[in-house]
């Protein structure tokens, strides 16, 4: 699983995303590379206001627009670009072809609609099923997902449920139309930590059952060393490093991800020595306008003139191991 | 749920009690005199006014009048108007039937125009026409009722002299005739009414609708690769109903109490005017009643309004 295959499923190139608002011109993504091949899961990992979200929405073209704007790059789906399709054709791609779940289990759901309608209500769209068989649809996905008492529980509304059962709903809502990748935006980030296990046992699980890619989200290092085979690291609004999660975690190149291994809570080492997490000082930078040279700079031990000088480019630094750094 | 309607309506009638004491104590208190006229005219005796007031209980205390008041009521019998002496549940049957169709017609015309227009304008913010439709609300809204309607007498009726200014019950024509002259005489307390309710809902279905356009749960249907249209009908402003129809229902009492002002001005025989009227001859056992019925209409648009919420939006459960 090294090498991304030839022919990726998604192939993200050199995707740019700017927003304007009041103060300027947001570069919320700039000029990000991610590729997914089929069955394969890539974890994409980086602080809070990396650009992970808006990189995941402009996938499924869901941000909104204006203010948002695609500035430039490609959006392969099977080689065919995204960009450039309108509203009426993106929607054939959604959810049939590509779904997601997002962060916020107890607001992503229509509080007005049983969960049972809301999951018919895709299978009805996309596969044009009738009422019946999408509620059927709709009992067997919720079974799948392990809650309990499916028939009763399609008829109950989302604030009859708890939220980590809210997610698995979505997750269900999700898979329903058997996408070829799912990508799941923080799912887990919202959840009690005991909850956030369940949850990336139940998407391995049903990776493992429906063979689909998954183009997982987090901001949590601990859950890439879990469940990716692949991982992306983005840093304000740039991808910085890439490799396979052994590679990744064996021979992390870029200070950044180093730090971010670093700060993975160790549960053998606080039990044993007073070992505090070593939290990467500082934060990410405005995406407003972004410094010269690499943007790491303002928070790394090693920044040198040359560093401040010119942005370092994404470059192999050994099979299937990019790093924009350079050291 | 039905329990929760039967101790709805039990805490009613403690407030309805008190709304009935404050009422008559104010009226009772109030200066004016309905034999005012009998006073100064030479041909009638004191003797004769002072037997009148004793025979209708008018110089007794206020707490026995107010209690003999209370039992006639409960009994059915709400009295006969000091003026026309016709038994006052005859005369607000004679009027409200006017004043329901006048309000009833006015507020379906309000939706009509604030539901579309305020999904619409919603659904593109600052565009063309949002900006026009926002302006024109703002107007609507910042017009009084009684300046609406007399520049549209001024217009229709004066200068133009297409519609009848005055509200006539006496319509000789029958059939068909009869309701065009209906129609004719009602399209402008309707308009003045329902374009101005209509003016403050647009404002209200906009921000509703904006509230809810920008929530989470819109983004995931619009994932889903829903259309837009069902995005819209289904996932907005089926939400952005909960607030809007609650606030319709709550303000259905304003809404009578602006129609009193459009019934004065085009001369709507409604049981706005017949309040005035009463008012305006110290008519007691009228302004009462009509009082008394604005107050219960106030107490079952509440109870309407959170049963409607309930219904409306499943989180709420009656216990
Ligand atoms: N609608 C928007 N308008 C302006 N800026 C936005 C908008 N959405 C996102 N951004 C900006 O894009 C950047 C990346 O955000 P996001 O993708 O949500 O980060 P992440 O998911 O990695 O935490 C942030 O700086 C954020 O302020
Ligand atoms: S390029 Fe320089 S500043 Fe940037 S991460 Fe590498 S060493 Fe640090
Ligand atoms: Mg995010």
């Amino acid at each position: 699983m090294n090498a991304v295959a030839a022919d990726p499923l998604l192939a993200i190139r050199d995707l740019k995303v700017h927003f304007s608002t009041d103060d300027g011109m947001v570069r919320a993504v700039d000029g990000v590379n991610i590729e997914v091949g089929r069955g394969e899961t890539v974890c994409v990992v980086g602080e809070s206001g990396c650009g992970k979200t808006v990189t995941a929405m402009t996938v499924l073209k869901l941000i909104a627009m204006p203010p948002g704007r695609i500035a430039g790059g490609q959006i392969l789906w099977q080689g065919r670009d995204l960009v450039p399709l309108k509203t009426e054709a993106m929607r054939s791609i959604r959810a049939k072809e590509i779904a997601i779940v997002f962060q916020e289990p107890m607001t992503s759901l229509n509080p007005v609609y049983t969960v049972g309608d809301q999951i018919a209500e895709v299978v009805r769209q996309q596969e044009k099923l009738g009422k019946r068989a999408a509620m059927d649809r709709a009992i067997e996905m919720l079974r799948l997902v392990h809650i309990p008492n499916p028939q009763r529980r399609v008829h109950d509304y989302p604030h009859q449920f708890s939220g980590g059962m809210r997610q698995r709903v979505m997750i269900a809502m999700a898979l329903s139309c058997n996408p070829k990748l799912l990508i799941a935006d923080e799912p887990t980030t919202a959840l009690d930590v005991t909850i956030q296990a369940q949850i990336l046992d139940l998407l391995a699980e049903m990776k493992e059952r429906l063979g689909m890619a998954v183009m997982l989200i987090t901001h949590a290092m601990g859950v890439v060393a879990e469940v990716a085979q692949r991982v992306v690291v983005m840093y304000a609004g740039k991808v910085v490093e890439e490799a396979p999660v052994r590679e990744l975690f064996g021979n992390p190149r870029h200070p950044y991800t180093q730090g971010l291994i670093r700060s993975i809570p160790r549960l053998d080492l606080a039990a044993t020595e007073h070992h505090r997490l070593e939290a990467i000082p500082g934060t990410v930078p405005s995406l407003l306008n972004p410094p010269p040279g690499c943007r790491f700079a303002a928070r790394c031990r090693y920044a040198t003139d040359e560093c401040r000088a010119a942005e370092p480019p994404l470059r192999e630094v050994a099979p299937g191991h990019k790093a924009a750094c350079i050291l | 749920m039905f329990q929760y309607l039967i101790r709805r309506l039990l805490i009613a009638i403690p407030s309805l009690l008190g709304i009935s004491v404050i009422l008559f104590t104010v009226l009772a208190l109030a200066p004016g005199d309905p034999f005012e006229e009998l006073a100064t005219n030479p041909a009638i005796p004191p003797e004769v006014r002072a037997n009148l007031r004793a025979s209708l209980g008018m110089d007794d205390p206020i707490h026995l009048r107010y209690v003999a008041w209370l039992t006639s009521m409960l009994r059915g019998e709400w009295g006969f108007s000091f003026v026309s002496r016709i038994p006052v549940d005859q005369l607000i049957l004679q009027r409200l039937p006017t004043t329901i169709i006048v309000i009833g017609a006015s507020q379906v015309l309000a939706l009509a125009i604030a539901m579309p227009v305020g999904v619409y304008a919603a659904t593109r913010p600052y565009s063309l026409f949002d900006k026009v439709a926002n302006t024109l609300a703002f107007v609507g809204f910042s017009l009084p009722t009684f300046f609406t309607g007399l520049l549209l007498i001024m217009l229709f009726s004066i200068q133009l002299g297409w519609l009848p200014f005055v509200f006539r019950t006496d319509i000789e024509a029958t059939g068909w005739r009869w309701w065009w002259e209906m129609f004719r005489q009602s399209i402008m307390p309707i308009m003045v009414l329902g374009l101005f309710q209509g003016a403050a809902w647009t404002r209200f279905v906009r921000s509703a609708v904006l509230d809810v356009i920008r929530l989470d749960h819109v983004t995931t249907a619009r994932s889903k690769g829903l259309p837009e249209s069902v995005i819209t009908l289904k996932h907005v402003v089926r939400n952005a109903m909960i607030p809007v129809v609650t606030l319709v229902a709550l303000q259905m009492p304003v809404v009578f109490g602006g129609a009193i002002v459009t019934e004065q001005i085009f001369r709507v025989p409604g049981i706005g005017s017949l309040l005035i009227s009463a008012i305006l001859a110290n008519d007691t056992p009228v302004i009462m009643a009509v009082t008394f019925v604005f107050a219960t209409l106030v107490i079952f648009f509440n109870l309407l309004a959170d049963i409607l919420y309930g219904w409306l939006d499943p989180r709420i459960s009656y216990r």
